[in-house]
């Protein structure tokens, strides 16, 4: 621990110990009182207990100089660190949001029996101090030292870091601005039109600003400029979980430099976002590049005895996009057998079976009309990744295909690949897991990890039946994401097991939308890869290593989380070399978008690319360290930064001189960089 | 007694180092093998296991073919446009095992395992016929009507995660190669690098009740620059060591916090100590040819290794990976890129170890999804179940086939459908002689299930 974290006035522990020479042994009963004065965990809360263990902690005192005369030899002083540190904020008695050796003296008058009119005599409250008086402190001891509740800015801050790549000032001054609730604000966002340019715009016909972007780069500048400048944030936060259940990567052969493939899908996901799931699933099975992707495009029907059709996309199309491997109740739960009592799978190999049988006999989409439009020409037609597939009946399987649940497509006398497709579609759509599988695994990508199967289920029924009573409407699942009561709660966000882990995309998002990071103009974001995990995020758009994500949505480290049956995605791609990567790129970034660099890059000629923060108004609170914390806070924490890491910034800050080379830069990079490294941070709550 | 023979010993290091720096200007091997002089006089008793995962599921079918004229035959009526030309197979020789002669077909390795084809050649190399998850000794009967399979049979998440914690049945917290590294824990006494190493990123089959897995490059360790008590943050050495404290103490009840924060406390302290030992074992080599993934990882290991006495490691677990072999498409020409990567990349291992003079202490073996179908499906293969494994190393009684090389003519006893292969042998005998190898003396601590199997013909170690 560093011993300068908490700053001490010594005259606080002089009239300490004359309090202490008074030997006092009183101790008041806690009837009412809930404030977490009894650190040490006794029968209630002394002076001469913990009064002492406040005041020693205030002023740095860890291990057995904490403990000495106080507990018992051999007590768990840890354990009282830990009381202390996890209820700091609520032992901030005088509200300056520090736990400070004035709280400490405060809380020993109180626990020793003085009038509260003597609670504050000798002490100088810091400025930033919100309850100055006796009376004030005695009311907050008498509501039981109640958490600060959140302003309407860390609310609306809170919400926006759920439902965007990040909140803004502008963004968060909006909405309490003009009183506008989450639900308001998600009507708005709804009704939005497709972002202008769209990804095909921006790569195949613009390519980028500048007319010189190529190559499968052009992607990753368009998937940038959309998250970090679109104003459809919603829209483009939902595309972004929407690419992590139906994942096409470039970390493949067939689709590995097809920049029109890639721009092409994920247009189709913008396009059906707040679709409803059918179409959804339809366009992204017959979607080209997820058909090359998953390897179904051009399959044949079966020769009897001989080649069979591809299970690829068959086996995939229901294990990761609609119904997953285990049937569900509506809470997300595992249905059991009754007699057995063991889980019960969704399907069988007889019925993946099936499934290949239903995706043979497309091939790329064709325009009626176009030169080269051939519908008999099935070995070889033009390649066309912003079409979707388009049947070729004579390859399709005229078959029986035994589908799950019972459904049965019987033998076609004419083949007909598109009634195959629909019944096929239909049967996976209207399989009852649909809802939780699908809506449990946004919950995860919005909000937290581990949500309580009443919020599954409330998620669930919403996909289920809209207020229409109409199945699969995504603007009904992502509100009731984002409007759940456990989502808004920030009481069960407090709690131990709530949140989750930013993704690292995320975390980068959040920092260049936080300080407005952009190029100067043509504006574009040059950021072709992010993947280097000893360096860099570890994760790069477009890069998800297999179709099974970076993560599964049931992963659990091992160790304290899996203990607990819990899960925690993002930590499968979170380890030694990934946690050093993302400090040392975070670190890197908060200094070199600083306005400093900027002018050094243009001194070098190379500033047309660089990307640049805005953090003129944070440099305009270099010198005045609690009021950049706050606004930091704000952005990054939602307002709900803890005492300990607040101190510590604040040490980091006054650490460095305002008037030293790049002095300023220095304090705005470093509480920025303290922030987002912290774990504090990368844990969204 | 021993300060004279220290001495010598020591001379005799000094004389050789400086013949190896006049004559080969401090080759990679030879530069190991004076790494391996100095450590052996500590270091007694080690032994390494080395897990080389194919993400995605091996093609064993063309992997290893059978070559008389009805199994080939057979083979190309199945395959059709995927199958390899008879004569571009690697033709090998299994010899006699303890219990007796070879009695399978003739049999040709794939074109690309010119290394394995040696490797086995010279006896540092074993076949592990067929073997994957299993519950018990199971039938195609018994797999016709669905009794005590493995959960969710040729699905990848599940299949790997099968493979990886021995349990293909229940949930588990742990991987057969973490309890093993339980069991042989205090091998390594107080070092503050994990038994268990990952070039592959984070898995089950590491994961054990007191081991936690440890993540490397390939160069190694990496460092948060800004805690550096010499550089500073942002050149400012306090705000070096509260960046530390911030990252390395959450600060809080959240349980995520913890664990991340715990994490960073865990690279932080192992990097130094990683750095320090890697920082007298030279860089990667030559030898390791440069463009294959899994030879820059088994570079790293074979370095690991050469720095086991500096890390303070009697033993040594290590996961390295290599992925695109789900090859539902392109199956013959992506395919033989990847075998080429597996087979160069152990025949490179294989001699570091020689170099380091613990060819019989180290012990790599492959380890898959699943195998995949016969039949193909056009230009590839769909998933499947048994499929055929590699282990290689000094110790390795090599040469041989293990398990029982199965009937591969499609309807056959061993095909569950479309060739894919009722496994003969399972995980678990087959991790049950690596573990044992490996120290494990109570198998069931390790492989719970192992004692349901007969160990049939599997004494590869």
């Amino acid at each position: 621990m560093s011993s300068q974290i908490y700053s001490v006035r010594t005259e606080h522990l002089i009239g300490l110990a004359l309090l202490m020479g008074a030997a006092l042994m009183l101790s008041i009963a806690a009837a009412q009182l809930a404030c977490p004065f009894n650190v040490s965990g006794g029968s209630g809360a002394r002076f001469t207990v913990d009064g002492v263990l406040l005041s020693r902690y205030a002023s740095t005192m860890r291990g057995a100089a904490l403990s000495n005369g106080v507990l018992p030899i051999g007590g768990d002083v840890s354990a009282i660190e830990t009381t202390i540190r996890d209820n700091a904020s609520r032992l901030d008695l005088d509200g300056d949001r520090l736990f400070t050796a004035n709280d400490a003296l405060i809380a020993a008058r109180y626990l020793a029996g003085y009038d509260s009119s003597r609670w504050l005599l000798g002490i100088t409250l810091s400025a930033q101090a919100t309850r100055r008086t006796g009376d004030d402190i005695r009311a907050y001891i008498a509501q039981g030292c109640p958490l600060p509740s959140a302003s309407a800015q860390d609310d609306a801050a809170r919400f926006l870091t759920q439902a965007t790549f990040g909140p803004t000032i502008a963004t968060i001054d909006t909405m309490v601005n003009t009183a506008q609730t989450p639900a308001q604000w998600m009507d708005a966002q709804l009704a939005l039109p497709l972002h202008d340019p769209s990804h095909w715009k921006y790569v195949v016909i613009d390519k980028g600003p500048r007319g010189n972007s190529r190559f499968i780069n052009s992607v990753m500048e368009s998937f940038w400029l959309q998250a970090v400048r679109g104003s459809d944030q919603l829209r483009q936060r939902t595309v972004f979980a929407l690419s992590q259940l139906f994942v096409v990567s470039t970390v493949n052969g067939a689709v590995d430099i097809q920049q029109d493939a890639h721009a092409s899908y994920l247009d189709m996901l913008s396009r059906n976002a707040f679709g409803n799931f059918r179409t959804l699933l339809e366009e992204v099975t017959l979607h080209p590049t997820m058909a090359v992707y998953l390897s179904w495009r051009q399959n044949e029907k079966e020769v009897p005895g001989g080649r069979q059709p591809d299970e690829n996309y068959a086996r995939e199309v229901m294990q990761l996009f609609s119904i997953g491997l285990w049937q569900l109740n509506i809470d997300g739960t595992r249905r059991l057998d009754p007699v057995t009592g063991q889980a019960i799978p969704t399907y069988g190999q007889n019925d993946i079976k099936g499934m290949a049988r239903v995706l043979t006999g497309w091939n790329w989409g064709q325009v009626v009309g176009e030169s080269g439009y051939d519908p008999d020409n099935f070995g070889s037609p033009p390649v066309r990744w912003d079409l979707l597939l388009q049947p070729y009946s004579a390859h399709h399987s005229t078959s029986e295909k035994r589908l799950l649940n019972g459904v049965v497509i019987a033998p076609q006398s004419v083949s007909n690949p598109r009634e195959s497709m629909k019944v096929a579609l239909d049967t996976l759509f209207n399989h009852p897991n649909v809802g939780p599988f699908i809506g449990s695994q946004l919950i995860k990508r919005f909000v937290m990890s581990n949500p309580s199967p009443e919020y599954v289920t409330r998620v669930a029924k919403a996909f289920n039946a809209n207020d229409s009573d109409v199945r699969g409407d995504m603007k009904a699942v992502l509100r009731a994401v984002l409007l759940d009561p456990d989502a808004r709660s920030n009481s069960i966000a407090a709690g131990a097991t709530a949140g989750k882990l930013r993704e690292p995309i995320v975390r980068y998002a959040n920092f260049m939308r936080a300080f407005d990071v952009k190029s100067q103009a043509p504006i574009i974001y040059t950021l072709w890869n992010l993947e280097d995990p000893a360096s860099s995020l570890g994760q790069n758009p477009l890069r998800s290593p297999s179709v099974f994500n970076w993560y599964r949505p049931d992963y659990a480290p091992p160790g304290a989380i899996l203990a607990q049956a819990l899960v925690a995605p993002e930590f499968q791609i979170t380890h030694e070399t990934t946690v050093t990567g993302y400090s040392n790129f975070i670190t890197d970034v908060a200094e070199r978008q600083t306005e400093s660099f900027r002018t050094i890059m243009a001194e070098y000629g190379l500033i047309d690319e660089y990307l640049a923060a805005d953090v003129s108004a944070e440099l305009a609170l270099a010198g005045d360290p609690d009021a950049l914390i706050d606004r930091l806070n704000l952005l990054l924490l939602h307002g709900r930064i803890t005492p300990l890491l607040r101190a510590t910034v604040k040490l980091a800050i006054n650490n460095i001189e305002m008037t030293s080379y790049r002095g300023r830069d220095k304090r705005v990079a470093t509480a920025t960089a303290l922030i987002m490294a912290s774990p504090q941070f990368v844990v969204q709550k | 007694m021993s300060n004279i023979n220290h001495h010598l010993g020591r001379r005799a290091f000094l004389k050789r180092s400086a013949a190896f720096s006049a004559l080969s200007g401090g080759s990679f091997l030879g530069n190991l093998a004076m790494m391996n002089d100095a450590a052996a006089q500590t270091a007694s008793d080690y032994k390494a296991l080395v897990c080389v995962f194919l993400l995605g599921g091996n093609d064993h079918g063309n992997t290893i073919v059978p070559t008389t004229t009805e199994l080939y035959d057979a083979y190309v009526a199945a395959r059709g446009g995927v199958s390899l030309a008879r004569t571009s197979l690697l033709p090998i020789t299994p010899s006699a095992t303890a219990i007796g002669a070879y009695p399978g077909p003739t049999l040709g390795l794939h074109p690309s395992f010119t290394g394995v084809k040696s490797l086995f050649e010279a006896g540092q190399c074993a076949i592990i016929a067929n073997v994957a998850t299993l519950m018990q000794p199971t039938t195609k009967t018994q797999y016709a009507n669905g009794v005590l399979l493995p959960a969710q049979l040729f699905s990848h998440s599940d299949q790997q995660n099968s493979w990886q914690t021995g349990l293909p049945d229940s949930p588990s917290a742990t991987g057969w190669l973490g309890r093993a590294a339980d069991v042989m824990l205090s091998q390594n006494g107080a070092s503050p690098v994990s038994m268990c190493m990952s070039l592959g990123g984070n898995n089950m089959i590491q994961a054990g009740a007191n081991v936690v897995q440890y993540q490397l490059t390939n160069q190694g360790s990496v460092q948060i620059k800004a805690v550096s008590p010499q550089d500073g943050f942002y050149g400012n050495v306090a705000n070096a060591a509260l960046l530390k404290q911030v990252i390395e103490e959450s600060g809080s009840n959240n349980l995520f916090e913890n664990e991340y924060a715990k994490i960073i406390k865990r690279s932080i302290t192992a990097d130094s100590a990683v750095r320090d030992a890697l920082a007298g074992v030279p860089g990667s080599t030559a030898a390791f040819v440069a463009g294959n993934p899994l030879a820059a990882q088994m570079n790293l290991v074979a370095r690991m290794i050469a720095a086991r006495s500096a890390l303070g490691h009697k033993r040594q677990i290590f996961y390295v990976t290599l992925g695109g072999f789900d090859l539902h498409s392109a199956l013959l020409n992506d395919h033989a890129g990847r075998l080429g990567f597996v087979s160069t990349a152990l025949e490179a291992f294989y001699n570091a170890t020689v170099a380091l003079g613990v060819a019989s202490d180290v012990t790599a073996f492959t380890a898959s999804d699943f195998g995949r179908a016969l039949l193909a499906n056009g230009d590839g293969s769909d998933h499947g179940w048994g499929g055929h494994h590699f282990v290689v190393g000094g110790a390795v009684k090599g040469g041989r086939l293990y398990g029982r090389y199965p009937d591969t003519l499609l309807g056959s006893a061993d095909d569950v459908g479309e060739g894919r292969l009722l496994p003969s042998a399972s995980v678990d005998e087959y991790a049950a002689v690596l573990a044992r190898w490996y120290g494990v003396t109570d198998l069931t601590a390790v492989l719970p299930h192992s004692n349901r199997f007969s160990n049939y013909n599997m004494a590869f170690l």
